[in-house]
């Protein structure tokens, strides 16, 4: 052979290469003693040590390597100069590089392991016991629809942190070093907030005042945020993490649409939503303003919000007692999204966008309920669809699953929908509208207060709020209501909604 | 027309579940089959091209799931594996196996 390829050079023998008189001992040595060889175990002071346990465990830990001998032997080096403990790259993970994952719970690593390490002093023998195999990081694999069309997905880029973005960072930076619990953000242009910016605000703990003579007490933090006059087009999600919240400000932005996560914020007192462009509200908010939150301030003023029709309403005020409540009819739908009552809500995103100003929705008669005409169920469709505690559908299940995928795998199964046409329709929307509920905060039945993935029923209930003494059509604010089957529905005054239902066939 | 109270599902890969006759009949597909002059409703034996294995293994499971809590309340939810969700979501399509009332036809 001429031309024989150049082969790296050698190591000097392994065990040198190591570096460690351990290691050399351990190479060389005779297998270790197990309990039962010849010389009589170490007798200690005392039996019941628990360190003891560490010496009966004589399973060996191999170390395990992945990859080309020589380049493991620069990793190897390398290492146990610095000590056993130290972990090395390659050992035990596999040679696919996983894309890097940093959103969310997800990309928190491992923590590593920690090992006993009890040392009384008495050498048995050199045994490596405290080996490598728990700082193994198990890398995040995602092993679900790998086709090669996906990988092309990037994962989103890091947005960029815009200058009104810094400027709120250094205010909060102030504020938690000052231990200043009133975070003025307002006025800075922000259109949106990531969740690193806001997350700091939790830390916030007041200063205590001290006077002599009185006791020490630590003071529960009572943070107000202050958002006014910015551009935020979407909701700061990771506000709602901050529990000891008592006022948020929102006045002037751009917001359309409040989340149902909300309704964690048990703590919230006052909440300005004026001058946004919100058509409807999440129904966690009454709860928060009823037995469950503190809420008692709602400005909410100055948004185009859906409004109850003027003849229907009127009827209703009429002949519906004295205090009734004004609500729209219900909508029906299955789980794939489809409408089955005559009524619609405008929900759709094309309706969402299209109009700033007030819509006009038609209300109910409290004691009448409209149910889905030219319906035939099956007795199974019957059992899952008119039973709020009972069996979901398979299809739900799944649906469910999937919407807590972590986000870079939704993204993918999402893409893979959208290229393969194999798919039944409108899965996609389904998946879609699934994902976004759970991204913001997961929909709780009104009614039963069952999470669910898609809402079964929706209506809207129109709510006086704080300062309104009589029911005002143009001062009600609508709720979104949601159920989870279609007995989820509206209290019916009169008489009972249940016998209306069709029969099933 | 067999009578048995029990039916076998086939998985494209040749994985074959035994099933309860009523159980699977939750499956509008299933009962469809079962029901009209195919080979299927003489053998008692469905065969599915496009369900693995695994995924059909689940929706055997769904089955027993459902007709044992098919009156309960209070259902604790059915745990799916994230690994053959999609798959399952398209198997439970196309068994029927969503809570998809049917327009009645007009005409």
């Amino acid at each position: 052979m001429a031309d024989e390829q150049v082969l790296p050079t050698l190591p000097k023998t392994p065990f040198n290469g190591l570096g460690s008189k351990r290691a050399w001992a351990q190479a060389n040595a005779p297998p270790p003693p197990s309990v039962s060889t010849s010389s009589d175990p170490a007798v200690f002071s005392s039996d019941d040590d628990p360190a003891l346990e560490a010496y009966e465990n004589t399973r060996r830990h191999k170390r395990r390597y992945v990859g080309t001998w020589y380049d493991q032997h620069l990793a190897l080096s390398s290492d146990s100069a610095m000590g056993d403990h130290s972990s090395s790259p390659a050992v035990g993970s596999s040679p696919v590089v996983y894309r890097p994952f940093r959103r969310g719970k997800g990309g928190v690593r491992p923590q590593k392991r920690e090992f006993r390490k009890l040392d009384s002093g008495v050498y048995m023998g050199g045994q490596d016991s405290t080996d490598t195999e728990g700082d193994i990081p198990s890398p995040y694999t995602p092993k679900y629809f790998a086709s090669p069309a996906l990988l092309r997905v990037s994962p989103r880029s890091r947005p960029q942190i815009s200058e009104a973005e810094t400027i709120a960072r250094e205010r909060i930076k102030e504020c938690v070093e000052n231990g200043n619990p009133m975070v003025e953000l307002n006025d800075l242009g922000l259109d949106s907030v990531s969740a690193e910016t806001i997350a700091p605000i939790a830390d916030i703990e007041p200063i205590p005042v001290v006077l002599p003579g009185m006791y020490f007490r630590k003071t529960d933090p009572d943070i107000q945020v202050f958002l006014y006059n910015n551009n935020l087009k979407e909701f700061p999600l990771s506000l709602v993490n901050i529990e000891p919240l008592t006022v948020l400000t929102l006045r002037n932005n751009d917001l359309t649409e409040i989340p149902t996560c909300i309704g964690k914020l048990r703590n919230l007192k006052t909440l300005n939503l004026a001058q946004n462009k919100l058509k409807y509200l999440p129904s966690e908010i009454l709860r928060l303003m009823g037995d469950e939150g503190k809420l008692e301030m709602l400005q909410t003023v100055s948004n185009p919000w859906w409004m109850a029709e003027k003849l229907s309403f009127q009827s209703v005020m009429e002949h519906a007692g004295p205090n009734p409540l004004i609500r729209t009819p219900v909508e029906f739908l299955d789980s794939n999204g489809r409408i089955y009552s005559r009524f619609r809500l405008p929900l759709s995103d094309d309706d969402l966008a299209e109009s700033t100003s007030s819509l006009e929705l038609e209300v109910e008669h409290p004691s009448e309920l409209e149910m889905p005409k030219e319906v035939s169920y099956t007795e199974q469709d019957a059992k899952r669809l008119l039973n709020p505690k009972g069996a979901r559908s398979l299809f739900e299940y799944a649906l469910k699953t999937l919407t807590k995928l972590p986000e870079p795998e939704l993204a993918e199964v999402d893409c893979w929908l959208e290229v393969d046409e194999g798919y039944p329709h409108g899965l996609r929307e389904t998946l879609n509208l699934a994902a976004d509920a759970h991204r913001s905060g997961g929909l709780t039945c009104s009614v039963c207060r069952r999470g669910m993935v898609v809402p079964l029923t929706r209506w809207v209930e129109f709510h006086r709020t704080s300062g309104a003494t009589k029911l005002d059509r143009e001062l009600l604010v609508p709720f979104l209501k949601i159920g989870c089957s279609w007995r989820c529905v509206p209290e019916v005054v009169v008489s009972g909604g249940e016998d209306c239902l069709p029969k099933s066939e | 027309m067999s009578d048995s109270k029990y039916i076998t599902l086939v998985s494209y890969d040749g994985f074959e579940y035994v099933v309860l006759r009523e159980a699977a009949l939750v499956s509008e597909t299933i009962k469809a089959m079962l029901k009209g002059p195919f080979r299927e409703a003489q053998t008692g034996r469905c065969e599915f091209g496009e369900i693995r294995g695994p995924v059909l293994e689940k929706v055997v499971e769904y089955f027993h799931y459902y007709h044992a809590n098919r009156d309960q309340t209070d259902v604790p939810d059915m745990d799916i594996p994230v690994d053959i969700c999609l798959e399952l979501l398209m198997a439970a399509d196309f068994l029927g196996l969503d809570s998809k009332p049917q327009m009645r036809d007009l005409s």
